[in-house]
C-alpha cells in the first residue's frame, strides 16, 4: 500500500505540491487563528492597562487594603501594622499565580489633625503618616532629610511641594496639634525640616504620587511609634497598596487572575481590586474578538477548502483510469479510498509543518499592518507561538483530509463502463441548475435590507461593548459569493449570445475558444468562480479597511481640530474663598511663537480657549453642558482644519468673518439653536462654571450670528458606559471670555509645516524653554488608533485574507490550465494537424483567456464594487458606532484595484508565457500519439 | 523525377532518423520510393514498427524528413515554410486518426464545420453552401441523423465517421488515414474501408492508409508493404 501510493506521489507531482499547498494554507490559517486571538488579546489588555495608567495617571493593577484602627494606647506599633500587611501580601503570593508583586506601598497616617504653626497660621488639616520605605524613594530638594532627632519634645517632618502650598505651610516653622496630647497634657508639635520629591518618576513605589498626598506631612518611622505610644490618638489609619505586574498578566491567565482576586476580596472585604472593571471589560470583549475573527477568517477558509477540493477533483479525475483498473481487478471501494486516505495522511504531516510556520509567519505580518497591505508599522511583540496553534493545525488537516478522500470515494464507485460513457458529457453544476445564486442573493439583499432598517440597534450593541450578530459579516459575504455567481453566469449567457450572433462567420480560432468556453463552462466555471471571489473580496476588503482607516482618522482630526494641540505651563497666584483654593492665572507671552511660523515649523498658531460645561439661558430656556469655545477668529480659521463639506453649502469660513466683524457675537451648534430655539440675531447668556465664586459676574450676553453642524474640536456626541451624551457648542471672540467669563491657560493649536512632525515641533518647543503640557499630535493619535485591536484585527485579516486567496487564485489558476492544456493536448495535435498554425493555436487560448480569465476579473472589481457600496457602510457602523458630525464616507482606493489588477495581470502573464511554452515545445505527432493509450 | 500528372504525391530516397534515449541514431525509414497514385485508395501495410506512420507522417509534411524528397502535385516540400505547409494540409488535405480525434465539446456538425472553417476556400461560399456541404459530407458518411451528437454520446464507429466527414469536407486532393480501423471491429472496418470508396467515386479524393488488417486488404486499389522502413515489393 505505502509503495503504491508513494508511486501514486511520484507520478502526480505537480497535483501533489498543489495539494500539499492548499493543505497548508487550510493549517496556515487555522492556526494562525489562535495566536492572532491571543496576541489581540494580550494587546488589549496590555492598551486598557496603559490607556489606564494614561488616562488616571495611576498604576492599573492594584490590590489594596484600607483599615482603620480604633486606637489602644501601647498596644499598636508600625511593626504591628507592617505584619498585617505582609499577610495581606502574602495572600497574593499564596495564590500560586506567575504574576510578580512589584512590591508595595504603604501608608500609616493619623489623619485630619488640625494645625497651628508658630507663625500665627491656623485652620488647616493634616494628616501625619509614615510611609514604609519611603527614604529610599525621595530626593530632598529644600533644607533636610528625616530624623528621629527630638529638639525639645518637636519631632522633625517633611513635605511635598504641593502641600506646602495648599496647606500654605513654611520650612523652618513648627506646627502644634492641639489634639493630640500625651498623658501630661503636652500637645504634639512638630517641625517642618524639609522638602521632597519623589526620586524618580518611573518608580513603581509610588502608586500614590507625592503630589497626589494632598495633605499628608512625612515623619520617620521612630518618630510615628512614639507619637503612637506617648501620645493618645484617637484612630489610626493605614492603607497598603499592592502593585502587581500587568505586564505578567495575559490572555492566559486572565481567568485565573480574577478568580484569584475573587478569592481574596471574599476572604477578606476590606481588600479592593483596581482592576475589576478593566478584567470585567476585557472578559466581555474577548469572545466578541475571537467570533471576529473566524467571521473574518471565514472566506477565505471558504476558498482554501474550495481550493482543495478542486486539486483533489483533478488529481481522482486524473487517476479515473487506474481506479477504473483496480476495480475491474477486484479491488474493493473500501481499499481504494484507503489508497487515497493514506496517501492525504502523508501530505497532511507535511502540511502541518509547513502550515504552522507558515501560520506563523502571517500572524506576525498580519499583526503588524496599520493599514490594508501596509505592514511593519504596529509592534508585534504580543504575539507568540502557543501550542494551541498545534490543536487547531491538527484539526484543519483532519477537515483537509475529508475534502481530499471525497472525491476518491465518489470516483470509486464508478465503474469502468459507467466512467467511459461518462467522460465527455457535459453537466451543468448544481448551483446553476437549481439558480442557487438567484436564491442566495435575494436571501442575501434582504438580510442587508433589515440590517439597515436596524442599523440603530446594532449601533447601540457596538457601543456598548456588546458583539455584533456575526451575520451582519456573512451577509456581505454570502451577497459577494451568489452575485459572483450570477455574474458568471449572465457572462456564460452572454458569451453565448456573442457567439450566437456571429456563429456564421467566426473563424477557426475564435469559434473553437467560443465552444471551448460555452461547452466546458463546469470546470472553467469553477477557476472563473475562484477568481471572481478573489477579486471581489480583495477589492471589498481593500475598501472596507479603507473606509474603516480613513474615517476613524478623520474623526480624530476633527475632533482634534488641527496638527498639534497642547497647553502651555502658566503661573498662578493661589487665593482662597471660603475653605477651597482658587488661582488666578498669569497669561504668558503668546508673540513668543511667531518664531516658530517664522522659522519655518508651523503654518499658523492659534490660542483656543476651551471652557467645558458652561451654561446657556435665553428667556425661555437654559441648557447646561455647553462647551465654550474663544478663539481669534483670522488665527482660528488659518490655522484648524475641517472638511470643506462639512455645514454645506457655506464654508465655515463665512462663519469666521462673522465674528471677527462682531465682538460679541457667537457661533452655536445647530443642536444648540434648536434647543435654545434661537435664531441668528437672537441674543442668550452664557454662565461661567465656578458660579460659587462671584456669581452673576461671570456670565457674558452674547448675539447669534451662525449656526453651524460642524467645527473644529466640536464633538456632538460623546459616550460613557455606553451612555450617550449630548455637547453643544458656542464659540465666541476670545477676547469676550477673558473680559467676561474667566481668564485660564487655553489651549495652542498648531498647523504644521509641510514635512515637520510632531515630535520635531515638540523638540523645538523644548528648545525654547516651553515644557508643553498635554501635547497631543494627530499623527501620534492616529497611529494610537491603528493599534487598535479592533482596527489592528480589521486590517491584519482582510490583508491575510487578501494575501492568502490571492496565492490560492494564482496556483489555482496556473494548475487548471496547465491541467486543461495537458488535457487538451491531444485536440491541439489534431488542430496542428488540420493545418492550423501555432499562431492561431495560441490565438484561441488567448481567447479563451479574454473571456474566462478577463471577464472574471473584471467581474470581480463590478462585484467588489456593488459591494462595497451596498455593505461598507453597515460594516463601518459596528467599528464606528457612535454618532458624530462626521458622516460615514465610503473610499474608494483607485490604487488597490490596480494593485489587485497588476497582480493579476502577472499572474496571468505567467500562465500564457507556460502554455505558450508547452504548445510550442509540442510535437504534432507526438501529440497525437498521446491519444493512442 | 520525372513529374506525370496521375502521380499526386510522390517521395524519393525518403530516410527518417531519430535519435534513441541512449544517444543512437536510429533509421525509422531507410530509403523509401514511393508514388501515391491520383483517385486511388492506396493502402500501406506493414508490422507495427515497420515505420507505417512515420511514411505517412512525413508524406502529411507532420514531419520533416531526414533525407530525400517530396512532392505533392509537383511541389517539393523542401522548398516550403510551415506556413505553406499548415497551408497545403488545410486545403489538399484531410486527416483521419486512430485515435478517432474530434473534438469532444463539439457536436458532429460543428467538428465538421469547424473543418470548413479552417480551409482557405470557405470565404468563397455562401453561408447557405457551408451548411449544404456540412450536411452533405455527415450524409455521405451515414451520420445526418445524428448531426447534434457530441462524440460522447457516438459509438467508436460513428465518431470514425464523423472524423472522415470531417476530412472530406473541404474537397481535399488527399485523405491520410493512419489506422482508420484501429478501434474498431472487423465489421465497422469494413464498412469504413467502403466509405472511403465511396468517397473515392463520389468525390474523386485520393486516399493514402495504413492498417495491418489482412481483411482489409482486397478493397485498396494499391497496396504497399513496408518492412523494417523500407518498401518492400509485393
Amino acid at each position: 500500500m505505502f509503495r503504491l501510493v508513494t508511486q501514486k506521489i511520484k507520478n502526480k507531482l505537480w497535483l501533489t505540491i498543489c495539494l500539499i499547498i492548499g493543505l497548508s494554507f487550510l493549517v496556515a490559517v487555522c492556526s494562525c487563528q489562535p495566536m492572532f486571538k491571543n496576541g489581540s488579546l494580550n494587546r488589549m489588555l496590555m492598551l486598557k492597562f496603559e490607556n489606564f495608567i494614561e488616562d488616571n495617571n495611576l498604576y492599573p493593577t492594584v490590590l489594596s487594603r484600607d483599615k482603620t484602627i480604633k486606637y489602644e494606647k501601647g498596644k499598636i506599633s508600625i511593626d504591628y501594622i507592617l505584619d498585617k500587611v505582609d499577610e495581606f501580601c502574602g495572600k497574593w503570593d499564596g495564590s500560586g499565580l506567575n504574576v510578580d508583586s512589584l512590591g508595595n506601598q504603604t501608608i500609616v497616617s493619623i489623619k485630619n489633625a488640625t494645625a497651628s504653626g508658630s507663625d500665627g497660621t491656623k485652620g488647616r488639616y493634616l494628616d501625619i503618616s509614615y510611609i514604609d520605605d519611603v527614604e529610599n524613594h525621595i530626593e530632598i530638594v529644600k533644607g533636610d532629610k528625616l530624623s528621629d532627632e527630638a529638639e525639645d519634645g518637636v519631632y522633625p517632618f517633611i513635605t511635598s511641594e504641593k502641600v506646602l502650598d495648599d496647606m500654605n505651610l513654611v520650612p523652618g516653622v513648627t506646627y502644634e496639634f492641639p489634639t493630640i496630647m500625651d498623658d501630661n497634657g503636652n500637645t504634639l508639635k512638630l517641625k517642618l525640616v524639609g522638602i521632597y520629591k519623589a526620586n524618580s518618576d518611573s518608580d513603581v513605589f509610588w502608586y500614590v504620587q507625592p503630589n497626589a498626598l494632598e495633605s499628608n506631612i512625612l515623619v520617620n518611622k521612630t518618630v510615628m511609634d512614639k507619637i503612637m505610644s506617648d501620645y493618645n490618638v484617637s484612630e489610626i489609619s493605614y492603607v497598603s497598596y499592592l502593585m502587581l505586574d500587568y505586564r505578567d498578566i495575559k490572555n492566559n491567565n486572565v481567568d485565573k487572575v480574577i478568580a484569584a482576586i475573587n478569592n481574596i476580596i471574599a476572604e477578606d472585604s476590606g481588600i479592593k481590586s483596581s482592576m475589576e472593571q478593566m478584567l470585567s471589560d476585557y472578559v466581555s470583549k474577548r469572545s466578541s474578538v475571537s467570533m471576529m475573527l473566524w467571521v473574518l477568517e471565514l472566506p477565505v477558509l471558504g476558498m482554501v477548502l474550495a481550493f482543495i477540493y478542486m486539486v483533489s477533483g483533478q488529481l481522482v479525475e486524473s487517476e479515473k483510469n487506474e481506479i477504473a483498473m483496480f476495480k475491474s481487478r477486484g479491488f474493493k471501494r473500501t481499499q481504494i479510498v484507503m489508497i487515497y486516505f493514506v496517501q492525504a495522511l502523508i501530505l497532511s504531516i507535511i502540511a502541518i509543518v509547513l502550515g504552522i510556520s507558515v501560520g506563523y509567519i502571517l500572524c506576525i505580518s498580519s499583526a503588524s499592518t496599520t493599514d490594508f497591505l501596509t505592514f511593519g508599522g504596529n509592534d508585534t511583540s504580543c504575539y507568540s507561538f502557543t501550542p494551541q496553534m498545534i490543536l487547531y493545525g491538527v484539526g484543519a488537516a483532519i477537515v483537509g483530509i475529508m475534502f481530499i478522500v471525497v472525491p476518491a470515494c465518489l470516483a470509486s464507485g464508478i465503474s469502468i463502463v459507467e466512467y467511459m460513457s461518462l467522460k465527455n458529457v457535459n453537466k451543468k453544476m448544481f448551483w446553476e441548475k437549481s439558480f442557487l445564486d438567484v436564491i442566495l442573493l435575494g436571501l442575501s439583499l434582504y438580510m442587508m435590507y433589515y440590517f439597515n432598517q436596524t442599523a440603530d440597534s446594532i449601533r447601540q450593541k457596538a457601543i456598548e461593548g456588546q458583539s455584533v450578530d456575526p451575520l451582519v459579516f456573512l451577509d456581505s459575504i454570502l451577497f459577494i459569493v451568489s452575485f459572483g455567481l450570477l455574474v458568471l453566469r449572465l457572462t456564460q449567457y452572454l458569451v453565448k449570445l456573442v457567439y450566437h450572433i456571429g456563429r456564421k462567420k467566426w473563424k477557426p480560432a475564435m469559434y473553437a475558444s467560443f465552444l471551448q468556453i460555452t461547452r466546458s463552462f463546469n470546470k472553467q466555471g469553477f477557476i472563473a468562480v475562484f477568481m471572481i471571489l478573489t477579486v471581489a473580496l480583495g477589492i471589498y476588503n481593500a475598501n472596507g479597511a479603507r473606509t474603516i482607516n480613513r474615517n476613524k482618522e478623520e474623526r480624530l482630526q476633527y475632533e482634534m481640530g488641527s496638527d498639534v494641540v497642547f497647553k502651555e505651563t502658566w503661573d498662578k497666584i493661589p487665593f482662597r474663598v471660603g475653605f477651597t483654593t482658587h488661582y488666578s492665572y498669569i497669561e504668558p507671552d503668546f508673540a513668543k511663537y511667531s518664531e516658530l511660523t517664522n522659522q519655518g515649523y508651523a503654518k499658523n498658531i492659534a490660542q483656543v480657549q476651551k471652557i467645558e460645561d458652561t451654561s446657556v439661558k435665553t428667556s425661555k430656556a437654559k441648557i447646561s453642558n455647553v462647551m465654550l469655545m474663544g478663539i481669534n477668529p483670522k488665527q482660528f480659521a488659518t490655522t484648524a482644519d475641517l472638511k470643506e463639506e462639512l455645514n454645506y453649502p457655506t464654508h465655515w469660513y463665512n462663519y469666521v468673518n462673522e465674528l471677527s466683524k462682531q465682538p460679541e457675537g457667537a457661533v452655536i451648534s445647530s443642536n444648540l439653536a434648536n434647543a435654545l430655539g434661537v435664531e441668528i440675531g437672537s441674543s442668550f447668556t452664557v454662565y461661567g462654571k465656578n458660579k460659587d465664586i462671584v456669581d452673576e459676574d461671570q456670565h457674558a450676553e452674547y448675539k447669534v450670528v451662525a449656526i453651524v453642524d460642524a467645527w473644529p474640536g466640536f464633538v456632538q456626541y460623546s459616550y460613557e458606559d455606553g451612555e450617550e451624551k449630548e455637547n453643544y457648542l458656542v464659540v465666541t471672540n476670545l477676547s469676550s471670555i477673558v473680559k467676561a467669563i474667566e481668564r485660564k491657560p487655553y489651549e495652542i493649536w498648531v498647523r504644521l509645516d509641510d514635512g515637520v512632525s510632531g515630535a520635531e515641533f515638540k523638540e523645538k518647543l523644548n528648545e525654547m524653554g516651553i515644557q508643553p503640557e498635554q501635547y497631543e499630535t494627530l499623527e501620534s493619535n492616529i497611529h494610537n488608533m491603528k493599534t487598535e485591536p479592533e482596527i489592528q484585527i480589521v486590517n491584519g485579516m482582510f490583508t491575510m485574507c487578501f494575501l492568502v486567496a490571492l496565492a490560492l487564485c494564482g496556483i489555482g489558476f496556473l494548475i487548471y490550465w496547465i491541467s486543461s492544456i495537458r488535457q487538451r493536448e491531444l485536440l491541439f495535435g489534431v488542430y496542428r494537424a488540420m493545418g492550423m498554425s501555432v499562431s492561431q493555436v495560441n490565438k484561441m487560448l488567448l481567447n479563451e483567456h479574454v473571456f474566462s480569465t478577463l471577464f472574471a476579473v473584471i467581474s470581480g472589481v463590478m462585484v467588489g464594487a456593488v459591494s462595497t457600496l451596498l455593505f461598507s457602510k453597515l460594516m463601518a457602523i459596528v467599528y464606528l458606532p457612535q454618532k458624530h458630525n462626521l458622516d460615514i464616507y465610503i473610499y474608494f482606493e483607485a490604487m488597490d484595484s490596480v494593485k489587485l489588477l497588476i497582480v493579476v495581470t502577472v499572474m496571468i502573464v505567467i500562465c500564457l508565457i507556460v502554455l505558450r511554452k508547452i504548445i510550442k515545445s509540442m510535437n504534432i505527432t507526438q501529440a497525437l500519439k498521446l491519444g493512442e493509450d | 523525377m520525372i513529374h506525370n500528372s496521375d502521380i499526386l504525391l510522390s517521395g524519393r530516397n525518403i530516410k527518417k532518423c531519430f535519435r534513441t534515449g541512449a544517444g543512437e541514431d536510429f533509421y525509422a525509414l531507410r530509403g523509401v520510393d514511393i508514388d501515391i497514385p491520383r483517385g486511388k485508395l492506396v493502402i500501406l501495410k506493414g508490422r507495427s514498427g515497420s515505420g507505417k506512420t512515420t511514411l505517412i507522417n512525413a508524406l502529411s509534411t507532420l514531419d520533416r524528413v531526414t533525407e530525400g524528397e517530396i512532392s505533392f502535385d509537383g511541389e517539393f516540400y523542401s522548398q516550403m515554410n510551415d506556413a505553406k505547409k499548415e497551408q497545403l494540409r488545410r486545403n489538399e488535405m484531410g486527416f483521419v486518426f486512430q485515435s478517432i480525434a474530434l473534438v469532444p465539446i463539439m457536436n458532429a456538425y460543428e467538428n465538421v464545420d469547424f473543418a470548413l472553417r479552417l480551409c482557405d476556400s470557405i470565404g468563397k461560399m455562401s453561408d447557405k453552401e457551408k451548411d449544404e456541404r456540412i450536411r452533405h459530407v455527415l450524409e455521405l458518411v451515414g451520420m445526418g441523423e445524428r448531426i447534434h451528437h457530441l462524440p460522447g454520446q457516438m459509438s467508436g464507429g460513428e465518431q470514425q465517421r464523423v472524423a472522415i466527414a470531417r476530412a472530406c469536407v473541404t474537397k481535399p486532393k488527399l485523405i491520410f488515414a493512419d489506422e482508420p480501423t484501429g478501434a474498431l471491429d472487423t465489421e465497422t472496418g469494413i464498412k469504413v474501408m467502403k466509405l472511403f470508396r465511396e468517397l473515392i467515386e463520389k468525390e474523386g479524393i485520393t486516399i493514402v492508409m495504413t492498417t495491418h488488417d489482412p481483411n482489409l486488404m482486397e478493397l485498396g486499389d494499391v497496396i504497399y508493404e513496408m518492412e523494417d522502413g523500407e518498401l518492400i515489393e509485393r
